[in-house]
């Protein structure tokens, strides 16, 4: 585990070799069982490395019984049938701070439900200091992923 | 004549209708509704305003205006009370009179007379919306603040009265800020509602600050640091839309 | 009453615009007002428009008074007021749903909330004057991919839906991955024409037997992949090739399960609804399916298939003809079902 200090936060960087779909599903469940509200997970990776996959296994872990579909057009899809509500985000669409800003994110980041947030690199200034960072790549054979995770993960129960 | 007063920054919506002279004085409320559900304004709002109307014995028609709070305070419920009375005031051909949630609530307080009441609601992150008001006057100028920097600017006064939403955030912090000279609003009387949002247009709308329905903008108080840094950020990068 | 007619003011603001329309016994569009398709340049009332999608606040008493303007009609000459409460972006639908419950308030006139994919649905009924219940519709755009039963004007049930990604969606990420810009619908279809729709065999993905359901992110990832291998081999992709492979890969399945929908519950008819629904090789395909099964085939014309208001304003007349009026109560409903 590497710690390094940045700004104000303190980030703990930990690695994930991920070997299949099946164990991204695993820690998608594991994290979606265990996060408390407030939390706010940022997924950050190219097309095709699997963030709406492990948003899908979170949702499941939270016990959400709707079909979770990819958020790209509406930018935020509410599933309240969990433990806790999930707000599912993707801000591919998004060009200005603005438009964040009009769709009220600070309710949803700072609210009481989870937010998962798939290109999050787009708005990264705006995610909460707090928030967790999960950088997806692809591995060597195509279901493999390698995840960096940064932020406070210890809440998530993921290691 | 009759003003209708919406209030919806806060958790709870209200409505009141109040009658007031031509002067916007002797404002009195003739009938009041408030909301029970947290955070249902969408649901509630138009029809305790129906309600409102019907128990007050008086006809949308026979409005002279509609005041409402436009912020700070919750985002969604700033845009569900201005939107409802743009949309009132449209169709009505009567102005809307915007006022502050903050001094509407600082009418509520039941302070000591050198007093400075601060109104401070929540904004998030340890941060509100807050301003300070003596004898009708803002002594502290309203604006999101971090609770210590807003109780910093609250040194300068010796005694000081809190009310808001604010207070049950910040309550703990506050405490370790600064024991002498603070008080507290109770419960019942701590939180934004209608009546006073009714009592303060009464008179903006007297002194003729009304506004047509197209120009009644909301007062988010936008921290928009994260925003800037963000902005700056896609302007380099040339952004396009997808 | 207009010219006879019942007429209503319909707004609709689930996404990305602000739109309102007058439609007169559901079928007589007098007006129909979309916000990005003003001329960003023409001030309005005093408010100059915004052309940046989701300003609803903005947008919505302007656009709602251009509506009323265009159809030379008043406020006071309106006996309904018509809103999408559902599906969409839950800050953006509050806007259009607040607005029109106020309006319903101030004129004391009905308010009908209206369900988005049934507006949708409901474009093709004023597109095409003589078409009317029982059919098979196929809700298509970036947002929605369902295959949805119409018994009556307002019976609708939703037969199946992405698991995943929307077919629109699917359209713009790779046309994102084949270069090509935004919106990815149209400029797939376009560059399609020139290509062989042969050339790469893209897993065709029917889900479960029975299904009625679709599944198109694994489409995306097979582009992905074969891009990526062929860049790493050294190769040249012939995009147009590509383009056409996958846009084949994802109709073939639309086609069929539609088709398939139709006869297995013995329609007559497929209606096609949505932004996809303007695609050529869609409209194409579909045709020559319908005819091989002796089926009739309908599509909105191209502003019909964005979203708009003037499809509420007709899903909000049979909705009231068949139900009534909704309570102002009404709240938004971001996952709203059919």
């Amino acid at each position: 585990m590497r710690c390094t200090n940045h700004n104000t936060r303190i980030m703990t960087e930990r690695i994930l070799h991920i070997a299949s779909e099946q164990e991204t599903e695993q820690l998608g469940e594991r994290i979606g069982q265990t996060a408390k509200p407030g939390t706010v997970i940022a997924l950050i990776g190219d097309l095709g490395t699997g963030k709406t996959t492990l948003t899908k296994s979170i949702a499941r872990g939270l016990g959400v019984t709707e079909t979770v579909t990819s958020p790209t057009f509406n930018i935020i899809r509410e599933y309240k049938s969990g433990r806790i509500p999930l707000y599912h985000f993707d801000v591919y669409r998004i060009a200005d701070p603005d438009e964040m800003f009009e769709l009220g994110y600070e309710e949803y980041f700072y609210g009481d439900g989870i937010c998962v947030v798939e290109w999050a690199d787009i708005i990264e200034e705006l995610l909460p200091e707090d928030a967790v960072i999960f950088y997806i790549e692809r591995g060597a054979s195509e279901e493999e992923r390698e995840y960096r995770i940064e932020g406070a993960a210890e809440d998530l129960c993921i290691f | 004549m009759y003003i209708l007063a919406i209030e919806t920054t806060g958790a709870f919506a209200s409505v009141a209708l109040a009658e007031a002279n031509e002067a916007g004085g002797e404002c009195r409320v003739i009938a009041h509704v408030e909301g029970h559900d947290r955070y249902s304004h969408l649901q509630n709002l138009t029809p305790q305003i129906q309600q409102v109307l019907c128990d007050g014995g008086v006809s949308i028609d026979e409005l002279s205006a509609i005041a409402v709070s436009n912020g700070p305070g919750s985002f969604t419920g700033i845009r569900i009370g201005v939107s409802t009375a743009r949309a009132l005031s449209q169709v009505k051909g009567i102005p809307c009179v915007p006022v502050s949630s903050l001094e509407a609530l600082a009418l509520r307080a039941d302070a000591a007379e050198n007093a400075v009441i601060c109104p401070i609601l929540d904004a998030r992150r340890s941060q509100v919306y807050g301003g300070g008001y003596r004898g009708g006057e803002e002594v502290i100028q309203a604006g999101p603040y971090t609770i210590e920097e807003f109780m910093e600017l609250a040194a300068d006064y010796e005694e000081i009265y809190l009310m808001g939403d604010g207070v049950d955030t910040c309550g703990e912090k506050i405490g370790t800020l600064r024991t002498e000279g603070v008080d507290f609003a109770p419960e019942e009387i701590r939180y934004q509602r209608a009546e006073e949002v009714a009592a303060i247009g009464a008179k903006k709308y007297a002194a003729g600050e009304g506004v047509n329905f197209d120009q009644l903008e909301p007062e988010y108080m936008r921290m928009a640091e994260a925003e800037r840094k963000l902005r700056a950020k896609l302007a380099e990068k040339g952004r396009s839309n997808g | 009453m207009i010219d006879g007619k019942f007429a209503i003011l319909a707004i609709e603001s689930s996404c990305d615009e602000t739109a309102a329309a007058v439609v007169l016994d559901g079928r007589d569009v007098r007006s129909n007002v979309i916000s990005s398709q003003i001329d960003i340049h023409k001030a309005y009332g005093g408010v100059v428009p915004e052309i940046a999608s989701r300003h609803h606040l903005d947008n919505v008493n302007w656009v709602c008074q251009k509506a009323l303007d265009d159809a030379g009609a008043r406020m006071d000459d309106i006996d309904a007021i018509g809103v999408t409460y559902g599906p969409g972006l839950v800050g953006a639908l509050l806007i259009g749903l607040a607005t029109a419950k106020a309006y319903a308030l101030a004129t004391g006139k009905p308010l009908i909330g209206v369900h988005h994919i049934h507006g949708h649905i409901c474009a093709n009924f004023i597109e095409h004057k003589e078409l009317e219940p029982p059919f098979m519709a196929l809700v298509i755009s970036g947002g929605h991919t369902n295959i949805v039963e119409v018994t009556d004007y307002n019976k609708l049930r939703v037969l199946g839906g992405t698991r995943d990604d929307a077919a629109g969606e699917a359209y713009d990420k790779v046309a994102r991955v084949l270069g090509l810009g935004y919106p990815g619908g149209p400029l797939i279809d376009k560059i399609a024409k020139k290509g062989n729709p042969e050339a790469v065999e893209f897993k065709r993905v029917f889900l479960e037997k029975g299904s009625m359901d679709f599944s198109f992110s694994g489409i995306k990832t097979g582009v992905l992949n074969y891009v990526n291998s062929e860049k790493q081999a050294g190769r040249e992709i012939n995009v147009a090739d590509v383009a056409a492979s996958f846009q084949q890969a994802v109709l073939d399945v639309v086609v069929a399960k539609t088709v398939e929908a139709a006869l297995s519950l013995k329609k007559d008819k497929i209606v096609m609804a949505g932004g996809v629904a303007a695609n050529s090789k869609l409209r194409a395909m579909l045709q020559s399916a319908c005819e091989e099964h002796g089926l009739k085939l309908y599509h909105p014309s191209p502003i019909l298939c964005t979203d708009n208001a003037a499809m509420i304003g007709c899903a909000a007349y049979y909705k009231y003809q068949a139900e009534g009026a909704d309570d102002l109560t009404l709240d938004a409903i971001p996952n709203l079902s059919i």
